[in-house]
């Protein structure tokens, strides 16, 4: 059964961030840095830098194909829902992820 | 299947009474915490089943913020008939992940109900709601320098307590039978009612999450892996995190050591030289946990032979049973302990020690130490990509633990997957008297062929382990119904009883272990 995709970013506004609340929010961040990239930090990472999921960073791709992905997921990699990350989150990683450089060799 | 504008209507409700349904949904939490359409409903439709995905498929999904929103949403079930499957971080994998286990039903997702509302640092406590993850836990434990240890199951980052403990789910410290560290619930019924167990129906108690069994019927087990409730706080004990934290591996060269295995490990478990839950890993879940594609060794289809398996286990220094423990105390304690598992493996004449020291960061013993120790990570999701294709069903047979029954069962599951093509990728969970078999039948979900095979496996696997006496713990909602006939008419008849009892409707997750009213 095949659904189209559409942006949907109208949901995002009143939606409550993941982990929004005082007692779980994700510790330890002394650097400023956004929603997105830290989400990308604290799960997407484990995966994608760990050589479990392809390297994603420093690749310039889409965020398009970022969003869809991480909605739907794909063979190993799980789906991620409203209910994980807000669409504006979704997104914001997606930039971040699509506009960032590649990760210097070890 | 008619055409509507859902992607699925629950069994025997009209598309205009789900219309009005929907609506009351709405006035109740909300319309941003009402998803309809498909794009919303997408996440929730991943199955790893070998199962047409559209048999799985929800009728919408209702995000609870609260235990008001969930005693408002069952209020409409029951008006409408609404049949309600209600997940918490909905990370199963394997097991269903985020899907109903029936075409049609709504999903009521708790994951926005995410507080920690409480963690005892003296008496080693927590009380959480459903959406709260492992990885949440860690960061308050680390931010507020806690002297306290979490045990977890390998999905660690994003699945959580609630829900695992709620399916019965294990973890690798010596916490890790996590039912039995459970203490305390609140659980919404059928009718709204909000029962607390344990002492938590005491007025004025302090009690809630030190004593698990209150008075009269010690109730919490029936809200495990049933639809007897909702549950929507649980507590739970921790771990005082030790001084030392010895991890080491014990590798054994051939698959038919694993009888052996298990009687050496056997006593030192059950007398607690070993506190953990020990892990019996096959080669192909290390050698796929260490970044290992089927493909980097075959492009045939069907199973991988065994001269390959050989090659692997050479190629990445793995053993065909690789075991991993870890010692907890003081430097004395521990001192102590190491001295008996050394002398008892020398003794045996059989198996190389492995410390952590010699592993370095080498994987996957890296990440076998983080589960024993309490780190999160998602490195066993490695296991996805053997075959590829996003096909998973957990085979969980339970064992005692016993050398021989262990080897009776690798046997017979090798020979079924091998046979439909598929391969033994698997692990025992040492408990204490038991063995946790995990096998994961991995296949190409993306090819329509490999997928029925896979179904005819796991069939063929629940009917022969059953002719020998064999059960699994846990089942991916595809097979629960045919699961619940492995043990017995009477149980399903007295399950059933309580469910017309409890849930008159019957619109709590109807079919959740086979049980319906």
């Amino acid at each position: 059964m095949k659904h189209t995709l559409k942006k949907s970013a109208g949901l995002a506004a009143a939606l409550v961030l993941l982990a929004g609340n005082a007692s779980s929010g994700w510790a330890q961040d002394t650097l400023k840095i956004s929603e997105g990239q830290r989400f990308y930090q604290k799960v997407c990472a484990k995966c994608h830098e760990a050589g479990t999921g392809p390297v994603i960073l420093g690749r310039g791709l889409p965020e398009i194909a970022i969003t869809t992905i991480a909605r739907h997921g794909n063979n190993a990699m799980p789906a991620f829902r409203l209910s994980d990350i807000d669409d504006a989150t979704l997104q914001d990683l997606a930039a971040y992820v699509s506009k960032s450089p590649a990760p210097k060799k070890p | 299947m008619t055409k509507s504008k859902y992607l699925a209507l629950p069994k025997g409700v009209s598309e205009n009474r789900f219309d009005a349904a929907i609506k009351k949904f709405t006035a109740a939490v909300g319309a941003d915490h009402v998803l309809t359409s498909a794009e919303h409903l997408a996440p929730y439709t991943k199955v790893m089943m070998a199962v047409e995905t559209a048999k799985h498929h929800p009728s919408a999904v209702i995000m609870a913020t609260s235990v008001e929103d969930v005693q408002a949403v069952l209020k409409v079930c029951n008006e409408y008939k609404i049949p309600v499957w209600t997940i918490s971080t909905g990370r199963n994998f394997g097991y269903g992940s985020a899907a109903p286990v029936e075409r049609g039903q709504i999903v009521l997702d708790l994951k926005k109900m995410n507080k920690i509302i409480h963690i005892d640092p003296e008496l080693c406590t927590a009380l959480v709601e459903p959406g709260v993850t492992y990885q949440m836990l860690y960061d308050y434990i680390e931010e507020n320098k806690l002297p306290l240890m979490l045990s977890f199951p390998a999905p660690s980052a994003i699945a959580g307590p609630l829900g695992n403990t709620m399916d019965r789910g294990v973890g690798y410290t010596p916490y890790g039978e996590h039912f039995l560290m459970q203490c305390g619930m609140e659980v919404v019924m059928a009718n709204g009612d909000v029962l607390r167990t344990g002492m938590g129906g005491v007025k004025g108690d302090k009690a809630w999450q030190v004593f698990k069994w209150g008075y009269g019927p010690t109730l919490d087990g029936m809200f495990t892996q049933s639809n007897y409730g909702i549950c929507t706080k649980m507590g739970f004990w921790l771990m005082p995190k030790p001084p030392v934290f010895k991890p080491f591996e014990i590798q054994y060269e051939n698959e038919a050591d694993i009888g052996e295995i298990v009687e050496l490990l056997r006593p030192l478990r059950i007398a607690q030289i070993i506190p953990n839950a020990v892990v019996i890993a096959g080669v192909l879940w290390e050698a796929s946990t260490c970044n290992t594609r089927r493909s980097d060794y075959l492009t045939t289809p069907g199973h991988t032979p065994d001269a390959v398996l050989k090659q692997i286990q050479k190629d990445k220094h793995l053993g065909a049973w690789n075991v991993y423990a870890a010692l907890y105390g003081s430097a004395e304690q521990v001192e102590v302990n190491w001295k008996i598992i050394t002398e008892t493996i020398k003794r045996s004449g059989k198996g190389t020690l492995i410390t952590q020291e010699e592993a370095g960061d080498r994987q996957p013993f890296k990440y076998r130490a983080q589960l024993m120790s309490g780190v999160p990570n998602l490195q066993e999701f490695g296991l996805y990509n053997w075959r590829g294709g996003g096909g998973s069903m957990w085979f969980a047979p339970v064992s005692q633990a016993r050398g021989g029954e262990c080897e009776k069962q690798v046997k017979l599951a090798k020979t079924i997957l091998n046979k439909h093509g598929l391969d033994y990728v698997g692990e025992f969970i040492v408990g204490w008297r038991d063995m946790h078999h995990v096998i994961d039948v991995l296949f190409d979900r993306t090819s329509e062929e490999e997928t029925r095979r896979a179904n005819a496996c796991f069939n063929e696997l629940l009917d022969e382990f059953e002719k020998e006496g064999y059960a699994v713990y846990r089942v991916n909602t595809a097979f629960q119904e045919r699961v619940a006939n492995s043990y017995g008419p009477v149980k399903r008849d007295v399950e059933r009883k309580i469910k017309r009892a409890l849930d008159p409707n019957g619109i709590l997750s109807p079919g959740k272990s086979g049980i319906r009213i």
